[in-house]
């Protein structure tokens, strides 16, 4: 089943400087997506344009079978969430349980289903002991798992990752990651749409888009990406070590197509010497 | 001249139950002219420091000297901060978001003003800067806020830079950028430090330890825990440090102790390792 279909979406925050340009795109229910590009690709204009902060000039996005509009926009925002990148500008509670509740709020849910509930996604993101806690008392990894624990408690189809780890150091990118890969275990049919520069975090996905000037250049596997050393290239992509480490070494004559890890690696380099 | 650190002691929040030491006796020497990464988890010291170092925070104890510039505990002997703060100067984690003025030479000419300069003087110097950044003309009159989140780095760069520190700390340099982005960066550090300048790096990115710094100091729980070159530190147990070693340089261990003849302290990058598998073959 479809989760996004974008057909011939187009969007300038001018006239002259077209941002997506014509853009067409299927996203399967449950599937992993990484959007890659280099700063001013277009990757954040759509995702702003998938939850309607931002107005389309023409073409279509249709969310779950509904179709993006001035009347749908309530609906829609409430399938699709949102987790940005800066930790600090998302925490509007006063503790973390303020802040899990807050969306809750908006949503008018009664006091005494809002508090079990909050409790349980507190848990879900591991953040259970901090109920309590002001955010000058979290760290970055910490803000932004309440951050997710806030755009899942509203059960959303479509959660949107927007640079989420590229403000945090090495600690809280990896627990942002391990709470993806449970999320996914937990919760098959939740698509998850990321944005990012990270490329070992790219690696992790189903599929990776490359935008370049508003259009897609690519749309494959990662590893299919990764062996493309032209586009690899072209575009200023970084890749996974091992990944350039292969790519290396055959231009060295090595036979290391089947190797799969750095030690079956380096077994063909001193067995060949 | 040099940069030495003294016995420094420092803790948060001073006699109140919730004191947090941040610096625990630390003693150690930065070499002037090369570019040193300070690590550490967070909160083991790192930020504490380097604000130290020109005078935004004085130890409790032991004391700082910085070329001919002292930072003491006493306030009353710390005189010459203005001047301090000329010749080190820090570079905060994110500094785009302290970008305000209307077009980007008035941002970057915004500090000298600040020390004096006339409006014209300050504005020539600003040009200067931005074209160390390697930002022309054409971005003098722009807004800061309609440029990308790596030309915004560099413009706040150009700010620092245009004060002309002997000394520059920057903390987190290529946190959040794309990889084109953090390349420029580095780039314009390297180049920074091969006109003279000292350069005194945070980051938790050991990729940049490994290929950008000649001196690595780990800081662990408020503590030193090491000093040396980056291929000495990843050569070493760093399991209680909180450090991931960089799969390039493990990888060279591995070939090392498998008897091939690969001279450790010389990769840098994956280029390195592969002239010098090379010449094995």
């Amino acid at each position: 089943m479809k989760s996004v279909e974008i057909k011939n979406l187009n969007y300038s925050y001018n006239v002259n400087t077209p941002v997506i340009k014509d853009l067409s795109l299927t996203i399967d229910k449950g599937e992993y997506v990484s959007i890659v590009g280099h700063n001013g690709s277009g990757k954040s204009t759509l995702c702003k344009l998938m939850i309607g902060l931002l107005e389309k000039n023409s073409g279509s996005i249709i969310i779950d079978g509904v179709e993006l509009n001035k009347d749908t926009l309530n609906d829609i925002r409430h399938k699709v969430a949102i987790v940005f990148q800066n930790p600090d500008n998302q925490f509007i509670g006063v503790t973390v349980e303020d802040d899990i509740a807050f969306s809750l709020e908006n949503d008018n849910v009664p006091r005494n289903e809002m508090i079990p509930l909050v409790r349980e996604y507190a848990k879900k993101v591991g953040m259970l002991e901090f109920l309590n806690k002001e955010p000058s008392y979290l760290s970055g990894g910490q803000k932004q798992r309440v951050a997710i624990a806030d755009a899942l408690i509203r059960r959303p189809d479509i959660l949107i990752l927007d640079e989420a780890t590229s403000m945090l150091d090495p600690n809280g990118k990896a627990e942002i990651l391990s709470l993806v890969r449970e999320m996914r275990k937990e919760n098959p049919s939740l698509t998850i749409i990321s944005i990012t520069h990270d490329i070992e975090e790219a690696y992790l996905s189903d599929r990776i888009i490359l935008l370049n000037e508003g259009e897609i250049v690519l749309s494959c596997l990662p590893n299919e990406l990764f062996k493309n050393r032209e586009i690899i290239k072209k575009y200023n992509l970084s890749v996974p070590f091992i990944v350039e480490l292969k790519m290396r070494l055959k231009d060295l004559g090595y036979d290391i197509d089947d190797s799969s890890s750095l030690n079956e690696i380096g077994e063909k380099i001193w067995q060949s010497k | 001249m040099a940069i030495k650190i003294n016995d420094v002691s420092f803790s948060y929040l001073k006699k109140t139950p919730n004191e947090v030491k941040a610096l625990d006796h630390v003693s150690f020497e930065i070499p002037k002219g090369k570019i040193t990464s300070i690590i550490g988890h967070t909160g083991s010291g790192k930020s504490t420091l380097i604000q130290m170092l020109n005078g935004l925070l004085l130890p409790d104890s032991g004391f700082l000297e910085i070329d001919d510039f002292k930072v003491t505990s006493e306030k009353r002997k710390n005189k010459r901060i203005k001047d301090l703060r000329k010749h080190v100067s820090i570079v905060f984690q994110f500094p785009e978001y302290q970008l305000f003025e209307e077009t980007v030479e008035k941002d970057v000419a915004f500090g000298l003003k600040n020390y004096g300069l006339k409006e014209n003087e300050s504005i020539e110097k600003a040009h200067l800067a931005l074209k160390e950044v390697g930002l022309d003309k054409s971005f003098y009159k722009r807004s800061p806020f309609e440029l990308s989140g790596g030309e915004k780095r560099r413009v706040a760069i150009a700010g620092i830079l245009a004060i002309d520190p002997e000394i520059l700390i920057l903390d987190e340099p290529t946190a959040g950028l794309d990889p084109k982005g953090s390349e420029l960066i580095l780039n314009l550090i390297k180049e920074l430090n091969r006109n003279g300048k000292t350069i005194i790096l945070v980051t938790h990115d050991m990729n940049i330890v490994l290929n950008h710094s000649d001196y690595v100091i780990v800081l662990n729980d408020s503590t030193l825990s090491f000093k040396g070159t980056p291929s000495e530190l990843f050569t070493r147990d760093v399991s209680n440090y909180s450090i991931e070693i960089p799969e390039l340089f493990k990888f060279a261990l591995l070939l090392k102790e498998h008897q091939l003849n690969i001279d450790i302290e010389k990769i840098k990058n994956v280029d390195d390792l592969i002239n010098q598998l090379k010449e094995i073959k």
